[in-house]
């Protein structure tokens, strides 16, 4: 009875979701393939030309992301790829860049915001002309609280004379980078800069990572480590697909009234293996997709 | 006697010192007299004297080479008999001379009435039918002769005229612009209307301290008198076509001021761009000095105003102006569009590491959609420049100059893709103007003059056209023109009044 119910309400949600999508149909690009998977769903978010293709290139090895050149906007519609490919584990969608001449976000945005799970922001390091964007972002997560990656990205751009990338990758994320002497003096004012203007935003506090994948300087996939450790931590952290897919179910038992010490902690023990299982299958396909990068 | 006594006084201090030092020098000279004589070298000296002698003798017999003044040519026949009409009337007005100021505008109708007859003796030419600059020109000599004239000969005159002058620099003082302008400007108005009022009004502000009526009969003879022989003499010169000649001069004058490096009216350059597009750095690249603060972080400070003699060709004031930003907090969209309405010339930086342009794109056709809708108005020329071309891909690879027809270079294939998106994106019909901004890398400022150069025609019919318009549009600035040119013939006339 209660299986039932559950369909009827997962179809309920369906049809909403397909009015829902009709409505914007006519204004939007539509969006290949909208029905959630069940997995975590990464928003790739960021003016055009801050690199958010070049990242998920990066991060999938998709051959078939098509990064920019820099100097005009390059995605023009959202795209999705998954991970791995036949039965994903994790979702990236990459959307069309914000402030491009003549594209209003504002729907769009609506639209993505019901798919993501984590938010990542895109920022070009050397353009602190940030306000629109996160005034889009605090938007969104005003809706609903989404986790937030801040991704700064062509660190290069701030280098001063040595046209090299600082050596070890010593970015921490935190305000110990913009007194890292290591660090060009530019590139840190240009971060901090960029980091101050989320002081105040809603919700939990974003974590800050910095990367350069430009294909000049060596190596070319500079702090992907960091981005991918950042991401994986939000991930086990916030997202539990598994038990979302039986959300109900769990509602349904946190209302029964015989809870024993045993079961809760028989409970956290589960979880805890969940998110290990989730840690090690995402790490390993992160760091082995990388592998076959060209 | 009593003159000379003071002079002394005053100067007793200064020759008593001068005597004193010249003393040591005297007995010198006759001392080395007496040696020479004693010395037996007196021929010596009889024949350097004799020699310097002829010398100076040569010197002042020599024909005086210099092209003597050509006497002005005051004497055709018209005009000879014009100033006998002027003469008989100043003598006639002189016996009956005017007791208030309407009397004196017949007696000026008449001047010109007498004048225009005889230099036209079938068409009557009405003084109204002269231009206003020549009108002008000649209220102006009347009142300067007027007031020169009577300067000399009244002595009680010249108080007033101080007063007069004092008076405005008192009330410019007191009341900013508004007083003076209020008087000029009825005074311009009044020309317009009726030049030969004009001229009187004009004639009365030189003896307006005391009333017409109240001057003593000789005063007045001789104030008449003046009167009529000056308003002739303008009257003759006006008839005989002499100011549209001395006008001609005039505008001649003042075409060459505007083009030369003084001129009153500077092209206005306005900066403009996103938040960290590369605006002072042009700036400072067109200053070829740094005078303007540049920073990776965003300026808030107001805009900054430099003024340069580019290339020693033409006065220009660059506007470094505030960046784009999409904080709309800063207003800084509004206020750009404002800026760039009172610009003469418009630099548009894009940087091209930055393709969100919508920013660019909406102001831009903000600023050009005001001027569409004001077909009077003159939309500046905009020059565009595409900065940051050394972080185009690849971006570690910097070895200007790049050939951009050179297909196998990639940096020189992506610098002349982006001139063609940006340019397309922003709407321009020209391409842009690749550039490097930052001082290691600074590259292709010629070209950006040259461009400069290109527009400056254009942009300075749009300052002399903005001037203009905001002349019409405010009494205000005529005046304040006028009452420039004012300023400098008072200057002019002041030293003349004290001789």
């Amino acid at each position: 009875m209660f299986q039932r119910f559950t369909l009827k309400v997962s179809n309920i949600v369906d049809k909403l979701r397909s009015l829902g999508r009709e409505e914007h149909a006519e204004d939007m690009v539509p969006f290949p393939t909208p029905k959630r998977l069940g997995v975590p769903t990464i928003w790739l978010l960021g003016k055009t030309g801050s690199g958010k293709t070049a990242i998920i290139k990066s991060l999938t090895g998709n051959l078939e992301a098509v990064i920019g050149s820099g100097y005009q906007p390059t995605t023009r519609e959202a795209t999705v790829y998954d991970l791995p490919k036949s039965n994903p584990k994790i979702r990236f969608i990459d959307t069309r860049g914000l402030g491009e001449a003549d594209y209003d976000h504002s729907k769009d945005l609506r639209w993505h915001e019901q798919e993501a799970d984590v938010i990542m922001l895109v920022m070009r390091v050397s353009d602190l002309d940030q306000a629109d964007v996160i005034a889009a972002v605090d938007a969104v997560r005003s809706r609903k609280p989404i986790p937030l990656i801040i991704v700064q990205t062509c660190l290069h751009e701030c280098y001063e004379d040595n046209k090299s990338h600082p050596i070890g990758y010593p970015f921490l994320g935190d305000d110990k980078d913009l007194r890292n002497p290591a660090l060009p003096r530019k590139l840190r004012s240009s971060i901090g800069y960029q980091r101050q203007q989320f002081d105040g935003i809603k919700g939990a506090s974003p974590i800050f990572v910095a990367v350069d994948l430009c294909e000049d300087y060596k190596p070319t996939d500079y702090g992907r480590d960091a981005l991918v450790n950042a991401l994986l931590g939000l991930l086990v952290e916030h997202a539990q697909p598994a038990e979302r897919a039986s959300a109900l179910g769990s509602r349904l038992r946190h209302l029964w009234p015989f809870k024993s010490q045993n079961s809760a902690r028989r409970q956290e023990a589960r979880r805890a293996k969940k998110r290990a299982d989730l840690t090690s299958t995402l790490r390993e396909m992160f760091f082995s997709e990388a592998g076959e990068k060209p | 006697m009593s003159s000379l006594l003071e002079l002394a006084r005053l100067f007793a201090r200064p020759l008593l010192i001068a005597i004193l030092l010249s003393i040591p020098t005297i007995i010198l000279i006759a001392l080395g007299i007496l040696w020479l004589v004693e010395n037996e070298h007196s021929e010596t000296m009889l024949l350097s004297l004799a020699i310097f002698s002829l010398i100076i003798w040569w010197i002042v017999k020599l024909p005086n080479n210099v092209a003597q003044p050509p006497v002005l040519d005051r004497g055709s026949s018209l005009d000879q008999r014009a100033r006998g009409q002027i003469r008989r009337l100043a003598d006639e007005s002189a016996l009956k001379p005017p007791r208030d100021l309407s009397g004196f505008i017949r007696l000026a109708e008449r001047i010109f009435d007498e004048t225009s007859r005889i230099f036209h003796p079938t068409t009557r030419v009405s003084a109204l039918e002269f231009t206003i600059p020549e009108v002008l020109l000649a209220t102006h000599d009347i009142s300067d002769r007027v007031r020169a004239r009577l300067l000399a000969e009244l002595p009680a005159s010249d108080v007033v005229t101080l007063r007069q002058v004092k008076e405005l620099y008192d009330l410019f003082s007191r009341n900013g612009w508004v007083l003076p302008l209020v008087v000029l400007g009825t005074r311009i108005f009044r020309l317009v209307a009726n030049p030969l009022a004009a001229l009187v009004e004009e004639f009365r502000g030189v003896v307006r301290d005391k009333a017409v009526s109240a001057i003593s009969n000789a005063a007045l003879e001789t104030t008449t008198r003046i009167f009529v022989q000056e308003v002739g003499e303008i009257a003759v010169d006006l008839y005989a076509g002499r100011y549209r000649h001395k006008r001609e001069v005039v505008v001649k004058q003042l075409n060459e001021n505007a083009f030369s490096s003084e001129a009153l009216i500077p092209i206005r350059v306005l900066v403009a761009g996103q938040v960290n597009c590369g605006k002072s750095s042009l700036t400072n690249a067109l200053l070829r000095v740094v005078k303007s603060p540049v920073s990776e972080l965003p300026s808030t400070g107001p805009q900054r105003e430099f003024r340069i003699d580019l290339r020693s060709q033409f006065d220009i004031v660059i506007c470094d102006s505030v960046g784009l930003s999409s904080d709309s907090t800063t207003k800084s969209k509004e206020s750009l569009i404002t800026n760039a309405i009172q610009s003469d010339l418009i630099i548009w930086i894009a940087k091209a590491t930055q393709p969100s342009r919508s920013l660019d794109l909406e102001t831009l056709r903000a600023i050009r959609a005001h001027f569409n809708a004001n077909p009077g108005l003159r939309q500046p020329p905009m020059i565009l420049v595409l900065s940051h071309i050394d972080q185009l891909s690849p971006a570690s690879e910097w070895a200007p100059p790049y050939d951009l027809n050179d297909a196998g270079r990639r940096k020189s294939v992506n610098i002349k893709d982006a001139i063609q998106v940006v340019s397309k994106t922003l709407e321009f019909c020209d391409p842009a103007i690749p550039m490097s901004l930052q001082r290691s890398t600074l590259y292709n400022v010629a070209a950006l003059v040259d461009a400069i150069e290109i527009s400056a025609d254009d942009a300075r019919a749009i300052a002399l056209d903005r001037a203009l318009r905001a002349s019409k549009l405010s009494v205000g600035r005529i005046v304040g023109q006028v009452l420039r040119g004012a300023g400098t013939l008072v200057e002019k006339s002041m030293p003349r009044t004290n001789n």
